[in-house]
């Protein structure tokens, strides 16, 4: 990894660890969230959200009194600046997963009511691509339109996907096709080959998203 | 080691057109008023705004082609950024390590020591002044050829001043580095700079050696009577008063022999600044 990723990584896991009272907040909501309904795909998503948020704090902090202009004089890249948020947002979303899944799933055998691991820790690691395309959707947001805008700011890209969706129903509707035979459709076609495409799809977006906020940050100015 | 050549960065209601230089070896000061240029060309120098004309050559490669390798080189302290307020000085040494190469850690501590910086405060919970202290020892710590300084004494008192302005000279002292500094502090410039520049309206007004500005610019102080009868040639700058007229002359010794009745004052660049930039010519 080059100097400058691990440099940025070092400054936002130390950031993240000066933010102890908000994780045992976390901790606490979670646990009663826990003992109330003790759903271990619930709960790791739970986590997996609440960890991915502190990308975005990261990026919070570090426009803090105008911190950006001083943090861009340090031998970084804009680029490497973007490349380690993501790295960043894909860390701290996808180990606390791992982990946690982990821990629910011993403790689950110990208890004697462990499922079937594979459906399990695949329902868990469905988790991931929902919370990483947040992700996704939210740093080139917060990146163009800063902590407080980007509040409303991220409304909007909501806005057109829920638009989309609705215009998408309405469009089969008028078209005649109902939903059932959509997903009679769906279900006929390969297993492999969905994946496949949400994989595409997934990592297109993904690309996109890295893309717009590449062209953010480079155009900057401090 | 730093060229600015016509550089141009046009807002709405400034423009600063800028041409200067900074030889290896040299410490170089950027004077003028509040809102004059100073933060902006700063800002130019290190890539941080767009320029709309002209070329930056830092360590003789244009600013936009500096690599993490280069920027290794350069320490900055900036009039009004910093480290973000939510880390610790312990928490930014490994950052530093693994950000420049010949960071030296040992080196950091004992000069946060001697500065009186706690390791382990939040730096949004410093004093200005010791925010400054940080920023200072963070860009002496890696053995940077290029210091790039704006404000780098403001919020400090005197005596941190002196000793940070004595950490610049000794860092200087090998002939292989160079500094651009400003300051609203003109003594910390008239100690420590070879040269300076001033800079008025986002353009620079003035540029010469600091030891001739202090040994051979001058203020004189004369009625109008006298005024009238002496010879103007060497005026650069006159200012109207209630005695007559404060004239700045840049040929000091020239009116000492030849007009011994006038009063004249030793240049400083409090003066010079003060003549240059409220007098018409």
């Amino acid at each position: 990894m080059c100097n400058s990723i691990k440099g940025l990584l070092i400054k936002d896991f130390n950031l993240l660890k000066g933010q102890k009272n908000f994780f045992l907040g976390i901790l606490v909501l979670w646990a009663v969230v826990g003992v109330c309904n003790f759903d271990p795909v619930f709960l790791v998503a739970y986590v997996m959200m609440m960890f991915s948020f502190f990308t975005l704090s990261t990026l919070s902090y570090d426009e803090y009194e105008n911190g950006a202009a001083y943090l861009f004089t340090l031998p970084i890249t804009r680029k490497d600046y973007v490349i380690e948020k993501y790295l960043f947002g894909f860390l701290t979303s996808t180990v606390p997963c791992i982990v946690i899944s982990v821990i629910f799933y011993v403790v689950l055998a110990v208890m004697g009511s462990a499922t079937d691991p594979v459906e399990y820790f695949v329902g868990s690691a469905m988790v991931l691509p929902i919370a990483w395309l947040i992700l996704a959707l939210e740093i080139p947001v917060q990146l163009k339109f800063g902590r407080e805008k980007s509040r409303i700011a991220i409304l909007i890209p909501l806005g057109v996907v829920a638009v989309i969706v609705m215009l998408g129903v309405r469009l089969c509707d008028a078209a005649g096709i109902g939903k059932p035979e959509i997903i009679d459709q769906i279900s006929n076609v390969n297993g492999g080959m969905i994946l496949a495409i949400a994989a595409v799809v997934f990592v297109v977006l993904l690309w996109i998203s890295y893309t717009i906020s590449c062209r953010i940050v480079e155009k900057k100015q401090f | 080691m730093l060229k600015l050549n016509n550089v141009v960065k046009q807002y709405d209601k400034f423009r600063l057109e800028c041409t200067m230089e900074v030889p290896v070896g040299q410490v170089t000061g950027l004077i003028g008023r509040n809102g004059a240029g100073k933060s902006t060309a700063f800002k130019s120098i290190l890539g941080l705004i767009r320029t709309d004309g002209g070329t930056i050559e830092v360590f003789g490669k244009n600013v936009n082609d500096l690599t993490t390798k280069d920027k290794e080189q350069i320490g900055v302290v900036l009039a009004d950024s910093g480290f973000s307020g939510y880390l610790t000085i312990k928490d930014l040494m490994p950052m530093l390590n693994a950000m420049y190469a010949d960071f030296s850690k040992e080196k950091f501590v004992k000069d946060c020591e001697r500065m009186e910086l706690p390791l382990n405060k939040k730096i949004k919970d410093f004093s200005t002044g010791m925010k400054r202290k940080l920023q200072i020892l963070a860009a002496l710590s890696h053995n940077a050829k290029l210091l790039v300084l704006d404000e780098p004494t403001a919020g400090l008192d005197v005596i941190a001043r002196d000793e940070l302005l004595n950490l610049l000279r000794e860092y200087v002292e090998d002939g292989e580095r160079s500094v651009i500094i400003s300051s609203h502090i003109s003594s910390d410039l008239e100690g420590l700079c070879d040269d300076v520049y001033m800079i008025e309206n986002g353009k620079i007004i003035l540029h010469e050696e600091t030891d001739v500005l202090l040994s051979e610019y001058g203020l004189i102080k004369a009625t109008n009577e006298q005024f009238d009868k002496m010879d103007q040639s060497y005026i650069l700058k006159i200012k109207k008063e209630k005695f007559g007229v404060s004239c700045l002359t840049n040929q000091k010794q020239f009116y000492q022999d030849n007009y011994p009745e006038l009063v004249i004052e030793r240049g400083s660049i409090d003066e010079v600044i003060t003549m240059m930039i409220s007098s018409a010519s």
